[in-house]
Parts: structure tokens; sequence; C-alpha cells
């Protein structure tokens, strides 16, 4: 049912969305058993009272199309959001009418997916050819990768027996991240505490590390000119990479199995979320390694939307092997970092 | 005003219009009005209760209390439906005092359509007509401040902030949010209401056979046109002004007018026992339809053949009773009953009666108008002719029509002075009329014993109305040995400007006198001073004005009340000129239909479904194929507006404007208005019409427009 419904929201084919309100329901209910009381009985008062609320379903319908058929919704910007907590957002929409005011407009991004409740952006009223902004939230209760399909407009207006909405249809994606926690303090290894100093790979220091062969995208400043002569062939000088210890976030994201292992195994994702956030925030390089990719090392905010980002997706693996923690111990081994915090379900 | 104020004033107001659709009924008593008025209006102050600590259990209580008490009294009255319209009412007067958010006035909305509902069984009045209109205007508008309401209520109350109940009462408080343009929306919409439940109305098909009841109106009480009348009877309702029937001559208006005063006979009376006239005449029998149509009574053989006959259309008011007389100038020769083409169907089939006194009298569906023809041809008044009739009456004729209580000795010799030197039944017939008219004087308050009515009012009293005229006179010739017998009819009537028809009210009511001639038949007398019929009727602006209702009344009654298949049917047979408009609407036969079914079947129906089948597959070909054949083209770029946009859009970019990825077209366009000022407006003016066609709409601006506001940007931008 809910996949039909979620077709019908995105399919073209029917430009309008009709969803009747309780007190719709209730009209609905009233004018079928007025209609058989009139029919039944012959009474045409009863016939006309009858008359009356299917004349205001009707009217209604066709005035909740020329309220929202004249709305044109604005671009909606990027939407950050985090499981479970509500992201806010501004829409805009714009009344082409050139003379008619719309009433009780909202407007809300269309996304996919079970578990979205979206608080839509409302005007009251949308006088003739005006433009207008109004805050709304969506909120996600769990992390992941949703699809956008268009912006709603909708209305209730003028009786509120039913919701019309018109989708304007964009494609977009939104990346919910989990949820970061506040972090007092982390014990880290001894390793990963100190200063600043060469680190034992390749990077943008000034100690020479090692030469190699060119490699498309090196700088030709490093090549080295009197060994390339030699070997016949183009070889590149290497600097020692120079800053913090690294820390990786090692995530082993597996079902541990039992009726909460998911819920673990999520609660680990936001935990490793929690930490390598509060890491980035004071300063160091981080990185994340999991049972099924890794995030190279970096620091600063960019750094953290790259590892929010990708442990929105992160999938959590069904089997709880050891095997998997090998896994991850041998990702963190080819790494080298200066230290390692471990998160496990 | 303040919103929740005037929601409040128009909630309360369509609660009262709602109740006085109920309330003018006549049903309920000023126990129930008062308080039913009382509290809407109470409750547009009383609100705050609402807000009370356990109001909402006290006022759950009080339903549930009331739903017991209504449930009792109906099961011990077993008048159910009267107990369940007083528990609406009460539940929506209980409710008026708890209206706090959309949803309790939406519940209020609703309880005021259950009493709507309640008011369409219980009151068929032109009352329950008046009260619609302003019903519908109110409902319309009380609904759209719902809709607003509940909006303020969503964006305010749906944030969940603690003081979010603060911002919404804030809101609520505020003035100016209705505005004359909200005005205007709701006079439009309340009349696209009023004109779609009109169409609603006469197009929805009557299927003209109820499953459990049918159609039924307010009967008119009457008294005097039973099998059994007292003497007396009629003065209870010849002060009452209520109209009883009207009638136009068969073929309408175009027919030409009725010549007034007209005489419609009911029931004639044969049997007197000093007090109390009935009817005995045996063996009432059934009239089947005869040619053209016709019911036609037997007649006896020795009366004479009837003149040439004429055709009255009569609208009948319901009266009480299972038996009702059919009403027609004296002397009826047939009658055409309403059988439409839905009668055989019906279980409650109309049934016409005859008796050889040649009183028609039906059955069928009570509490039902009943539309009519009656053909009559003029009863016996050739002096010459009466007066050699001869006294050979028929022994039948004898039997019925010569029997008279023992009578006071002073009657006999009033008669027989009145009689003297006068050698035939229609000249003694002709002085008695003439004594009576010109010695008694007319009076609807004079009071006679019981013991003798007749004989009081004959020779002591000599004041009364028409029974007591009528009475005498037919006890003072059958004193004499002449048959005679009184008539129950009406007699008067006043012209209506406004309906064209003739209208006989209950204030017309009049007895009269029949005398048989032999070879002739019954000829008509009355005896009961005319000027003195004068005195009822009322006249000057006050007349008017009554005749102005009642004309519309029967519109009320005629193309609401009674309104079904046939005259659906009818409406179509006149759109399609197959019918003529004749008197009170003709029925529609099997012959009509068929013209009917021929004129539908000569319609263009090629042309009147094709059109719409063409242009629906149209439709649904353009949704389903555009999306293929656009896919990857956005916008038709044919468009004018599109191109002056893309145009406009790249003439900026060169300038170094580009439009931000959160930027609206119209707010790209104001920025950029506020580089270039001298065309502002013109990229304003393009930027719309682009994003009218973002909309699916078409430019409303002329392309040469578009074209000139380019023109300019180009040049402004170029400089």
């Amino acid at each position: 049912m809910g996949r039909l419904k979620g077709f019908l929201w995105r399919s073209d084919f029917f430009p309008r969305k009709l969803s009747f309100s309780r007190e719709g329901k209730v009209v609905v209910l009233i004018s079928i058993g007025l209609g058989f009381a009139a029919v039944n009985t012959g009474n045409n008062l009863l016939y006309m009272v009858f008359g009356l609320s299917l004349a205001l379903i009707l009217i209604s319908g066709f005035l909740s199309e020329y309220n929202i058929r004249s709305i044109v919704p604005g671009r909606m910007g990027r939407l950050r959001a985090s499981a479970g907590r509500p992201a806010s957002f501004m829409l805009g929409a714009t009344n082409l009418n050139k003379r008619m005011s719309s009433f009780g407009i909202e407007v809300w991004p269309l996304v996919d997916g079970n578990g979205v409740q979206v608080e839509p952006a409302r005007f009251l009223e949308m006088p003739p050819g005006t433009a207008a902004d109004a805050p709304g939230a969506i909120t996600f209760s769990r992390r992941g990768r949703y699809g956008m399909h268009g912006v709603v407009v909708s209305t209730s207006f003028p009786f509120s027996f039913f919701r019309k909405s018109a989708v304007t249809a964009c494609s977009d994606t939104v990346v919910v991240h989990p949820v970061v926690h506040p972090i007092r303090e982390i014990d880290l290894p001894a390793a990963a505490e100190g200063e600043d100093e060469s680190l034992p790979r390749a990077g943008r220091g000034f100690e020479f590390f090692g030469v190699r062969d060119f490699r498309v995208g090196d700088n030709p400043r490093n090549i080295s000119h009197r060994l390339s002569a030699g070997r016949t062939q183009l070889i590149v000088r290497e600097f020692e990479q120079t800053g913090n210890k690294e820390v990786m976030v090692a995530l082993v994201n597996v079902d541990p199995g039992g009726p909460d292992g998911l819920e673990r195994a999520e609660t680990a994702v936001e935990i490793a979320a929690s930490v390598a956030a509060h890491l980035l925030g004071k300063g160091r390089v981080v990185g994340l390694v999991s049972s099924f990719d890794a995030v190279s090392p970096g620091s600063g905010p960019a750094q953290v939307e790259r590892i929010l980002d990708y442990l929105a997706t992160v999938p959590i693996l069904e089997l709880n092997s050891p095997g998997e923690e090998m896994h991850v111990r041998r990702m963190l081994a080819s790494l080298n970092p200066g230290g390692v915090v471990w998160v496990r379900p | 005003m303040r919103f929740d104020i005037l929601h409040r004033l128009v909630t309360a107001a369509v609660v009262w219009v709602g109740f006085g659709a109920l309330f003018l009924s006549g049903e309920f008593g000023l126990s129930v009005v008062l308080p039913a008025l009382a509290f809407p209006v109470a409750g547009i102050f009383s609100w705050r209760l609402a807000g009370r600590r356990h109001s909402g259990r006290l006022a759950g209580l009080l339903a549930v209390l009331g739903g017991v008490g209504a449930g009792w009294m109906a099961f011990s009255t077993t008048d159910y439906l009267l107990w369940a319209i007083k528990f609406a009412v009460f539940l929506a007067c209980l409710k008026s005092l708890y209206l706090r958010m959309a949803v309790d006035f939406m519940h209020m909305y609703a309880l005021s359509f259950l009493t709507v509902m309640a008011a369409a069984v219980v009151n068929p009045g032109l009352s329950f007509g008046i009260v619609m209109l302003p019903y519908t205007v109110l409902l319309v508008f009380g609904l759209m401040l719902n809709s607003l309401r509940q909006n303020m209520e969503r964006s305010i109350l749906d944030r969940g902030r603690p003081d979010s109940a603060a911002d919404a009462a804030a809101f609520m408080g505020r003035r100016g949010i209705i505005r004359r343009r909200f005005v205007l929306v709701t006079v439009g919409i309340t009349l696209a209401v009023f004109f779609s439940n009109v169409l609603f109305f006469l197009l929805f098909p009557r299927m003209g056979l109820g499953f459990f009841a049918r159609q039924q109106r307010q009967c008119v009480a009457m008294t005097g046109f039973s099998e059994e009348v007292t003497l007396g009877d009629f003065g209870n309702i010849i002060s009452d002004l209520d109209v009883v029937m009207r009638v136009v001559p068969n073929g309408g208006p175009e027919a030409g007018m009725l010549r007034l005063p007209l005489r419609m006979k009911g029931q004639s009376l044969d049997s007197y026992d000093g007090r109390t006239w009935r009817k005995t005449t045996p063996r009432r029998y059934q009239l089947d339809t005869g040619e053209g149509g016709l019911l036609r009574p037997r007649r006896s053989r020795d009366e004479a053949p009837p003149g040439p006959s004429f055709e009255r259309d009569v609208y009948l008011e319901p009266m009480p009773g299972t038996v009702r007389v059919l009403f027609g100038e004296p002397m009826i020769t047939g009658f055409r009953p309403p059988m439409g083409m839905l009668d055989a169907m019906r279980t409650d089939k109309l049934r016409f009666f005859a008796d050889p006194a040649g009183d028609v009298t039906m059955t069928g569906p009570e509490s039902t108008a009943l539309v009519y023809t009656v053909e009559s041809s003029p009863p016996p008044s050739d002096p010459a002719l009466l007066r050699v009739a001869g006294d050979s009456w028929p022994q039948r004729i004898k039997d019925l029509y010569l029997p008279v209580p023992p009578q006071d000795p002073g009657v006999s010799a009033l008669a027989r002075r009145i009689a003297a030197g006068r050698d035939n039944a229609f000249d003694i017939a002709v002085a008695m009329e003439n004594e009576l008219r010109n010695g008694w004087a007319y009076s609807l308050d004079s009071v006679h014993g019981n013991t003798d009515p007749v004989a009081d009012f004959l020779l002591r009293n000599k004041t009364g109305h028409c029974e007591y005229f009528a009475s005498s006179m037919v006890i003072m010739l059958r004193v004499l040995g002449i048959p005679a017998r009184i008539v129950n009819g009406f007699y008067g009537g006043e012209r209506n400007e406004f309906g064209n028809y003739v209208a006989l009210r209950k204030s017309d009511a009049h007895s009269w006198v029949e005398v048989y001639f032999p070879g002739s038949g019954w000829a008509v007398f009355d005896p009961t001073p005319p000027g003195a019929l004068d005195l009822r009727k009322g006249g000057g602006l006050l007349a008017e004005i009554r005749a102005a209702i009642d004309a519309v009344k029967l519109t009320w009654y005629q193309w609401v009340i009674e309104y079904d298949l046939e005259k659906q049917f009818e409406m179509v047979a006149r759109l399609l000129k197959v019918k003529k408009d004749k008197g009170f609407g003709d029925n529609i036969n099997r012959r009509d239909i068929r013209r009917i079914a021929r004129e539908i079947r000569n319609l263009p129906w090629g042309t009147i479904f094709g059109i719409p089948v063409l242009l629906f597959g149209l439709f649904v070909g353009v949704r389903a194929l555009a999306p293929r054949v656009l896919k990857g083209r956005g916008l038709p770029s044919a468009v004018p507006a599109v191109i002056h946009y893309r145009r406009a859009r790249r003439m900026l970019h060169r300038r170094g404007l580009v439009r931000a990825g959160s930027e609206t077209q119209i707010e790209f366009a104001a920025r950029a208005g506020v580089e270039f000022p001298s065309v502002a407006a013109d990229l304003e003016l393009i930027a719309w019409q682009y994003c009218a066609v973002l909309a699916g709409r078409q430019p409303s601006v002329p392309p040469g427009e578009l074209d000139a506001a380019l023109e300019r940007i180009r040049r402004a931008l170029a400089s």
C-alpha cells in the first residue's frame, strides 16, 4: 500500500493528489447517508440538503484546484539533516495569479522513505502576484540516503474536507547523517597523543622520504632530473607527511545478533560519528575504517562532512564473524595510524 | 473585528439559522426553542469555560445524561424522531459552550447540519426554503473561517513550543485578517455552492419509489367534508385564511380566466337527525378510466344528458384522512386523475370512488397534494324546464332525500307559508331561497341550541351562517315533499395575479342546496345572503401580500416538495418543447415519453459524446507521451516567454549576474533590477511570464510586448 501511495505521489500521470481529512471523511459519510435517506424516502428536502453537501464537496474540489494552480514553489537549498532530529528548511512560493489570493498553502519537499515526518512551510494567505518564504522542518527517523522527487504545493482550503496537492518535479537526494551526541572526553591511545612531527608516509612535508616513478598528476617540480636521465624515465622525489598524529575510528559495522542487534549496530554508528566529530572539533586528523570501506584521514569541517556522509550510508553487515574485525585490523595496519578508537556494537 | 470573535459570531449564526429551520416547523415548544436560541449566543462569550479543568469531562457527562434521558423519553413515548432531534439540539447547545479549537467548530457545524437534516423531515413548509439560503451563506463563510483557523493552529501549535498557545491566542485576537478580498471570495463560493445545489437538486434522478416512506406535507385541517357533519362545524373554519385549493381552466392561463365567484362542490349529505347531517348513500363503487382518461361517475337514467362541458385543473392541498373528497364545479361529469407513468409501480395507488349521489372520493397516499382535472357541465337552471318537471320523483330519490326528523310546528308552518300560492317545486325553491336571503341575517357568531338548531335559526334567532341557511331550506323543502339535499363545498375564491389561478381558502367553505327535478337532475339553490360572503374577504395591501406568498408557496410545493421523476420528465419535455405548461402541470404519459425519446434520439449525440471522448483521449495520450517526447528537453523552447527569459539571462550573465541555485527566477529578476533599475520592470515581467510557463500556464502577455521588453533590456545592458 505504501509503495502504491509512493508511486502515485511520484507519478506524473496524476497531476493532483487527494487525501481526505477526518472531517472530509465524515462529510462524505454523511452525504452517502443523506443520499440513501433521500432516495428511500423520496423527501425532496433531504435531496436539497444532500445537494448542499455534494455542492460543498464539488466546489471544494474546484476551489482547492484554483487555490494551488498558480502557486510556484521556490527552489530548495541543500538539506542538512540528522536522524531523529528536525532539520529546518526555508521554502519559497510565488503566487502567479494576478487577481486572487491563495489561502492556506503548504509547501514541503517530497522525500521517499518511511519514517519521514514533514512539517510544511505554511502560507496563511498569498496575495496575488507576491512571493514569500516560510520555514518548515523535516525529521528522518533513520540515517541514510533519501530520494527527493519534488516539491509539493498543497492546500485544504476552502473547507478542510480534503487536501489537494500538486508536485513540482525535481530530482535530488538528501543524506541524513547519524545523530552526533556530545562527548566530553575520549581516552586516546598514547601513540595518538603528541605534537606535530613527521609521519612515516609520503605527503606534503619537507623531509625526504623516497623516490618512485612519475605518475600523471605529480608535481613536475618534484621530478629528479638526475635520476630520470640515468634511468631514461621520469623519477619523482617523495617527502614525508608532517602534521598531527592521525586517529582512526575503527567501526565494526556488523549486526552482533540478538533481538537488539541491529539497534546496537546503529548505536555504534552514532558513537563512531560522535567520536569522529569530537576529535575533528579538537583539531585532530581523523579517518574512519569500517568493515565495508574507509575514509582517509583528514581534518576540518569538510572531513566531518565526509565522515558523516560515509556513516549516513554505511551498511550494517549481517555476519558477525571475527573475520570482519580482522578485516578492519588489516585495513588499519595498511594505514598505520597514530591511534585507533574502536567502536563495536 | 477580531478573527476569533468574527468566527464565533458566524458559527452562532449558523447554529441559529439551522435551529430556525427546525423550530419554524412548529413542532417544538418554547421550553426547547428559547434555551436552544440562547445557548449559541452564550457560547460567544463563555468559551473560556472550555479551557477550565475537568470541563471536558463535565460536558461528556452531561452529553451521556442527555442521551440516556432522551433515549428513555423516546422509548416511553415511542416518538423516536422527535427525541432524537431534541437530543441533537441539546448536543449542539452543549457544544456551543465548548468551542475552542477548529475541530470543536467543525463538530458544531456537523451538529448544525444534523439539525437541518432533521428540519428537512419535520418542516416541509416554505420556511425551510427561506432559511436554506442564509444557511448556505453562513455555513460556507463559517467553514472557510474554520479552515483558516485550522491552518493557524497547525502553523503555530504544531511547532510544539511552550509559548505556542500564547502565540495562537495572539493570532486569534488579530484584527484585519478577513479583508475585502476574502469576503469577495466567500460571496463567489457561496454563489457557486448555491447554484451547484440547485443543479444537483434538479438533475439528481428521482427514483419515485421510497422503500420506507414517501414525501409528505402538513395537512390543511378541515371539518365539514366527511360523511358525518354536525351542524355548525363550518363556523370553525370559515374564519381561517389557509388556501385549500387552487383552480385554473384546463389548458392553463392561456385558456382564459375563471369567472368569480367559483362554486366547487364537495360532498352532498342526505340524512338529517335534527343535529347532524350524514351520507347514507349505498354502494360506493370504484371508477375505471374511460374515454380520454376520464373517470365518469354513473348517471341516473332519469337525469337529462349533460350539456356542453368545461374542464378545470385543480391543485388540492393535502387534507387529513384516508378518504378524501374531490371537488369540482357542479354538475361534475368526469375526473381525469393524476395517473402518471409511475403510478402503476406504486404500492399506495390512488383509487377513485363514486356513489349514486354523484360525489367522488379517493383513497391513496395521505398528506400529499393532488392535482387533477375535473370536467363539469352546467347544472339544470332553465326555469321553464324546471317548472314543468313535475313531481314524479324516482323512489330511490324519495327514499333518500325526503325523510325529516320530527319538526317544530313553526318550521312546517313557515314552509307552507312560503310555498303558498306556488304550484311547482321550482317556484317554491326560488321563493324559499329569496325569503331566506332577505329575511334572515348572516353571522358567524350566532349560537343555536343543541335540541333543534334549525327551528332556533328559523323561528327565534334568525341569524346564522351558510349551514343554517342551507339546512333550513332543505328541511322546509322536505317538509313540503320536495327532495332536496345539502351540499358542502367552496364558494367564492380570489384571483391570484402572481400565480394566474383562483385560490379558494378555508374561509370560502360553504353549504348550499340542491333540489331534484325529474328528468333534469339536481339544480343548485343558495339561500345564504350573497353579500354576506363578501364579509369574509380581505383586501388591500395585505391581500396582495397574501396572494404573493401563496404563489411562492405553490411554486415551492410544486417544484421542490412534489418534485419527482415525472416533474423531471416534464422539465425535459418543456426544454425539448414536447409539451406546454398546462395549468398545474400535465402528467407525462407514454406518448410524451415516446416523443421525448424521439427528440433525444435526434440530438447530435455523435458531437455531444464524440468531442469529449476525443478530448479525453488526446489528454490521456499527451499526458502519457509528453514525458517521453520531451525527455531531456526541459521546457518547450518554442514558447516565447522561455526564449525571452533565456536571452535575458544570457545578457545578464555577460554582465556578471548569475542566478544562484537557491534563488527563484523572480528573485533573480528583482536582484538584477536593483543593478539595472531602468529595466527592473521588464526583467520582472519576463521572469513572471517564464514562471507562468514553468507552472504549466500560458503567458498572459503577448509576445510583442515581451520582444519590446527584451529590446529595452538589451539596450540598457549594452550601455
